[in-house]
């Protein structure tokens, strides 16, 4: 059967496109979920696709799709391979469909409407988030979606996994800024979108197929709403004495109409972390504290990650406060009275302010978190982020209860981000070792159902934009009740062989 | 550096560089990126994967443009890394073929054109230069060669495609007064392209026979880095002592007598603010090689040559300085994937077309050359030929 199959995808794109070799077979079993990569040091057996196809236009999509249908072949639709939660592991082989090929911008357009700022780019999905907004930046536009993948993820994987960037605050998650999208079904059937701008027409195909990472179907193409780059921008660091203090301020923030481009809080481990190697005016001490633990670093970092209830001691003796990010962008003196209304918000919570430098350091070094990763992973540790979301009433509960229920297993930072007027998403970070990559990955297994359980119990949602995939998809039922039955009657309906993705997402 | 921590790095990493290396955005698969390249590398070594030439190759498609690495928070050498298995794929014997018909070309007339560089320089050289090579009498009268301590040597690629460039080059530079001969010895190459085609053992023997002839001078200047970093860096790194100062011609060029020079017609017009009733507007963009600006650091002398002469600064590529994005000939990628690199050259041009400019300037003759090839039609030149009359 799998022969048939191959010569039937080497009819349709040619044999250069279509693979089976060894070497891309391996490359392609796994994104960066941390719990693969762990399964593997562990010397667990990888799940390897059987065959590797890079299409180059909608056309060859659906008639690799009506043939997958045809022999029952699971595909896995498949764009930076950078996803962190198994949202493209190809569970059980099949074919994997590489994107990447089709990465042109299509077309820019506007204003429609003369002094009007509205404009739109058309690109295929599996151009990449940085090559994306650099070629906007170079025409003047951005798009406003800096995820900390935007180097290595593409546009399809931002759509297919809701993603969320640095700066939603302002601009939205990429469901905000997606018009239209082109879809293949898994019958192979084409839907596209008019040149219209919005219509109910190329609405509800977006409001049905994001987010729901390949399972129902392969998006092609988006038409996304673009904007003239900020003509300025703001950047501040506010420091808080209490985590609530904080919180409050940020509530107020977000529900008094002001509109930042980033506001992000780090908790004051994450800031303790965060601070290091940086001045913050007369804020000297965490420098001092990075200096004196410069070397102990290398003597008894091992000592200290694999018993992390002691670090975490040491660091709550610390007098840490809690870092606001605060970021503004537009006009100058709209962001700069914008900035003002924040700082005396902040200010009823007993906040003090610690000027540009902590925010322009932060903007600087704002993906640099993702290069610290694998440097960690080399060490010997295992590191992972949970991201989840809460309403205003929720979300201290829920922090607490998850980092109370961690810190026994790791070393566990957390930053508030991603806020809305209606509540707020939390991103944990988790550093462990044990003594065996094998023990690893239970402690691992045990860190994720802890924080999933806990999250659940505290009424939060268990992903707020780093998407479902394999690695949340059996607390779906939980996280949806009663939708997942629609959920699942809409696969059933527009899958009904099941050959889209199989395994994600609860399905 | 050990290969299986840099290729372990590399496997636990999210990818982070791969948007900044030509060859993954040409190609568009995960195995070209920094990190397929490296990972498979890595998987070789744990037995997952056998060594044959499916993955030797890849250790090939890499352009050594140090892009990824610079990228790279943690610094991570890629092209290095990779490097150690082209020497492996090379002494395995299943490294590509065109790399083994290079080097046998190579090793049949020292350097990787079929042609002997001394009699090309002979044939080609303006009769003045030739009459004027070191030690020759009129020359040692004037002061200008001789005994000069300071030489200018030649690489490869310009002496097989822009001879006439190292006329100009040594007539600029005597004319500044500068005392500097053209490299006396018999013209080796550098040997970089046998480094690159992982023949560690060729190109140990060239540099045992380059190094004491490089010894004779207190300085070599070059217009091609490439041959800057094999022999200043390489040769050190194999072991080899050399005192030997090494420097691009870009960063000796004192500017100020640069701009007091008569420039030639075409900097002339685009001094004039760009406008030429013959051609219409005119304008230059400046593209960062490799080799001179990520290896060497060099960025802005060239620019300030270019300023000097046209009064103005050189447009840029989007894509400039440390984030240059490499013309698509290093790394012996023209030889190993012509069409991949192909396609990166027309990834560079399609980024000069959107600067406007109408002049492509350049510091290298392999990127001269490489522009050329796939644009014969594009108006491309070398700093030197910028601005030498």
């Amino acid at each position: 059967m799998k022969t048939e199959f191959l010569k039937a995808l080497q009819k349709i794109m040619g044999s250069e496109r279509v693979t089976v070799d060894q070497t891309n077979r391996h490359l392609y079993c796994r994104d960066m979920m941390t719990g693969s990569l762990l399964e593997l040091k562990a010397g667990h057996q990888p799940h390897l696709p059987d065959i590797i196809c890079w299409p180059e236009n909608v056309r060859e999509i659906s008639q690799v799709l009506k043939t997958a249908n045809r022999f029952r072949i699971p595909v896995i639709p498949f764009g930076g391979g950078s996803g962190v939660s198994g949202g493209t592991l190809p569970l059980h082989g099949g074919l994997i469909i590489d994107l990447k090929r089709m990465n042109r911008i299509e077309k820019i357009d506007g204003p429609f409407l003369k002094g009007i700022p509205h404009y739109r780019a058309t690109a295929q999905s599996g151009i990449l988030g940085e090559h994306l907004e650099s070629q906007l930046n170079r025409k003047g536009f951005t798009l406003g979606h800096f995820p900390s993948s935007i180097l290595c993820a593409t546009l399809g994987g931002y759509l297919a996994a809701r993603s969320a960037g640095q700066l939603s605050s302002r601009y939205g998650k990429i469901e905000d800024m997606v018009e239209a999208i082109e879809a293949v079904l898994p019958s192979g059937q084409i839907i596209s979108f008019d040149g219209r701008i919005r219509d109910y027409k190329s609405a509800l195909p977006r409001d049905l197929l994001v987010g729901t990472e390949g399972t129902l179907g392969i998006i092609t193409r988006a038409r996304l709403k673009i904007y003239p780059k900020a003509p300025a921008a703001r950047y501040r660091g506010i420091s808080f004495n209490q985590i609530p203090h904080a919180l409050t301020a940020i509530r107020e923030i977000m529900q008094s109409g002001l509109r930042p481009s980033v506001i992000r809080l780090y908790d004051p481990l994450d800031t303790l972390l965060l601070q290091f190697g940086y001045e913050t005016g007369n804020r000297t001490f965490p420098k001092k504290i990075g200096k004196l633990l410069g070397p102990l670093k290398n003597n008894l970092f091992h000592l200290l990650i694999r018993n992390p209830l002691l670090p975490q001691k040491i660091f709550s003796l610390i007098p840490s406060d809690a870092l606001l990010i605060l970021g503004f962008e537009g006009d100058a003196n709209l962001i700069e009275e914008q900035e003002k209304k924040a700082i005396e918000i902040c200010n009823h919570q007993l906040a003090k302010d610690e000027g540009e430098g902590p925010g322009r350091h932060w903007l600087k070094h704002r993906y640099s978190v993702s290069f610290k990763m694998p440097d960690l992973i080399e060490k010997g540790c295992f590191v992972d982020t949970i991201e989840v979301a809460a309403t205003w009433d929720k979300l201290l509960t829920l922090y607490h209860k998850v980092r109370a229920t961690l810190e026994k297993y790791c070393l566990v930072l957390a930053h508030f981000s991603h806020a809305y007027p209606e509540g707020c998403s939390i991103y944990f970070t988790v550093v462990g070792q044990t003594a065996s990559r094998e023990k690893d990955y239970e402690t691992y297994q045990t860190i994720w159902n802890r924080a999933m359980e806990n999250c659940l119990e505290a009424g939060g949602t268990i992903s707020h934009h780093h998407g479902i995939g394999l690695l949340k998809s059996k607390w779906m039922p939980r996280e949806l009740g009663e939708g997942l039955k629609f959920f699942q009657a809409m696969k059933k309906k527009l899958d009904p062989n099941g050959i889209m993705n199989p395994g994600k997402m609860g399905l | 550096m050990d290969p299986k921590q840099t290729t372990s790095l590399c496997n636990s990493c999210p990818k982070l560089c791969r948007f900044s290396c030509p060859v993954s955005d040409a190609d568009r698969d995960e195995a070209t990126t920094p990190w397929g390249k490296m990972s498979t590398m890595k998987l070789v070594d744990e037995g997952k994967l056998t060594w044959n030439p499916e993955t030797a190759s890849l250790a090939y498609k890499c352009l050594q443009c140090r892009a990824s690495e610079t990228v790279c928070e943690l610094g991570n050498p890629v092209p290095e890394t990779l490097e150690q298995y082209r020497i492996k794929a090379f002494r395995t014997g299943i490294a590509p073929a065109p790399v083994y018909e290079n080097v046998k070309i190579f090793q049949n007339h020292n350097n990787p054109y079929p042609i002997d560089l001394f009699d090309k320089l002979k044939t080609n050289f303006p009769e003045e230069i030739i009459s004027n090579l070191p030690h020759s009498p009129s020359l040692t009268k004037r002061g200008l060669g001789g005994d000069s301590k300071i030489t200018y040597f030649p690489g490869c690629t310009e002496i097989r495609y822009f001879p006439e460039t190292i006329g100009k080059t040594l007539k600029l530079l005597r004319g500044l007064k500068i005392k500097i001969s053209l490299y006396q010895e018999p013209i080796l190459c550098c040997g970089y392209p046998l480094y690159a085609a992982g023949d560690l053992e060729s190109f140990r023997e060239l540099a045992e026979i380059n190094i004491p002839a490089l010894k004779r001078y207190r300085e070599v200047w070059s217009s091609c880095a490439e041959c800057l970093y094999t022999m200043e860096t390489l040769y050190r790194e194999m072991g080899y002592k050399i005192s030997t100062q090494f420097f691009h011609v870009s960063e000796k060029l004192d500017l100020r007598r640069v701009a007091g020079g008569r420039a030639p017609a075409r900097a002339q017009r685009v001094s004039t603010g760009g406008r030429n009733p013959q051609t219409g507007p005119a304008s230059v963009a400046y593209h960062d090689p490799c080799f001179l600006g990520r290896y060497r650091g060099v960025y802005e002398a060239p620019r300030k040559i270019i300023e000097s002469v046209t009064g103005q600064p050189p447009l840029e590529f989007f894509r400039n300085r440390e984030n240059s994005y490499c013309c698509g000939a290093g790394g012996l990628l023209p030889i190993t994937s012509p069409e991949t690199s192909r396609k990166i050259t027309e990834n560079r041009l399609e980024e000069f077309r959107a600067t406007g400019a109408t002049t492509l300037v350049t510091a290298c003759p392999g990127c001269v050359h490489q522009f050329k090839k796939v644009d014969p039609k594009l108006d491309v030149v070398s700093l030197i030929d910028f601005i030498a009359i």
